[in-house]
């Protein structure tokens, strides 16, 4: 057997309770188990660290059962424990035990999101001043926003029901969707009209287009507080 | 002034507006420091386990567990019959 067979029948060893193993001295066979449930404990810690706001709507036990199913079923992407639990939201939309709580798949998406924004790259972000160097070409110009903002949409109060949990009150109502924007450790509610031009503007549109897309959304959209946000929280980190 | 003049002007408007402003210090609870982890993140307690212990005990999925028992009991009587 040559090291790369050893490590491929090791790997099935820890999915697969039952095969053999011949990897590993028959001494040593037995600490398999204890091997294999650190990984899977490893894995539904992290994930609890990753989807606290999933984790306090299940409870711990409701949320480790699922964990553990989540793991067994989802390869590990990474040897990065922060980046374990990347498909759960998606996991959740189609696991039956969790069809009672119809909105926790979104919940599961912000907190996911704000994970994300917690470990993207560090960015320095360009001052107002320099964009206002370019004031006579705003329009064309593309801004490169920095990779831990993103927008999460949902039909559920998904910002109110992660601030709940943040010391926040219970949502009023529970049909009342929620556009959220996440960036490094924060998060703010916006209107649809700034989250076109949000989105436009990821998506590498020129300023011009993205304030269309804005005002498509809302004849009233007015994009001063949404740049301002921008500018403020240093969010754009390029120009093009 | 059509509707993309204006757009563009409280764009421009909003860009000088921050410009003006005089350069704000970085937030200091913001700044990043890599490898670093969230509160709770870092520690092997956090693991809730000793590395080398955990033996043998089931982790299989049992149906019981699979009642909540977290808050989203109080939402529950938030939601419509779907």
């Amino acid at each position: 057997m040559n090291y790369l067979q050893a490590l491929t029948e090791f790997a099935r060893a820890i999915n697969e309770p039952n095969t053999a193993n011949t990897a590993i001295s028959p001494a040593t066979q037995a600490n398999m188990t204890v091997y294999r449930n650190n990984i899977r404990l490893n894995r539904a810690n992290a994930l609890k660290l990753a989807y606290p706001t999933v984790l306090a709507l299940l409870g711990e036990e409701f949320f480790m059962a699922m964990a553990d199913v989540y793991t067994q079923s989802t390869a590990s992407t990474s040897a990065n424990l922060h980046q374990e639990g990347h498909l759960l939201a998606e996991f959740i939309a189609q696991f039956a035990p969790t069809q009672a709580y119809p909105y926790l798949s979104d919940v599961a998406q912000l907190d996911w999101a704000m994970h994300q924004a917690h470990y993207a790259d560090d960015h320095v972000g360009l001052s107002a001043a320099i964009l206002a160097e370019q004031a006579q070409s705003l329009a064309q110009l593309k801004l490169l926003l920095h990779p831990a903002l993103q927008i999460i949409e949902s039909k559920w109060p998904i910002a109110s029901l992660f601030a709940m949990h943040h010391g926040g009150a219970k949502p009023q109502d529970l049909y009342r969707g929620e556009c959220v924007l996440v960036w490094r450790d924060q998060y703010q509610i916006i209107d649809a009209a700034p989250a076109a031009f949000f989105l436009a503007l990821m998506q590498q549109l020129t300023l011009e287009e993205a304030l269309l897309a804005g005002a498509a959304v809302d004849a009233g959209f007015d994009p001063a507080s949404s740049l301002s946000l921008l500018l403020e929280q240093q969010l754009i980190i390029a120009l093009a | 002034m059509n509707n993309k003049s204006i757009l563009l002007a409280s764009a421009m408007v909003a860009v000088l507006a921050a410009a003006a402003q005089p350069a704000l210090a970085a937030d200091a609870a913001k700044e990043k420091c890599f490898g670093v982890a969230k509160a709770g993140a870092n520690d092997c307690a956090a693991n809730g386990h000793a590395c080398a212990g955990q033996a043998g005990a089931s982790m299989d999925p049992k149906e019981w567990k699979y009642v909540a028992k977290g808050t989203c009991t109080e939402m529950k009587g938030m939601l419509k019959a779907m």
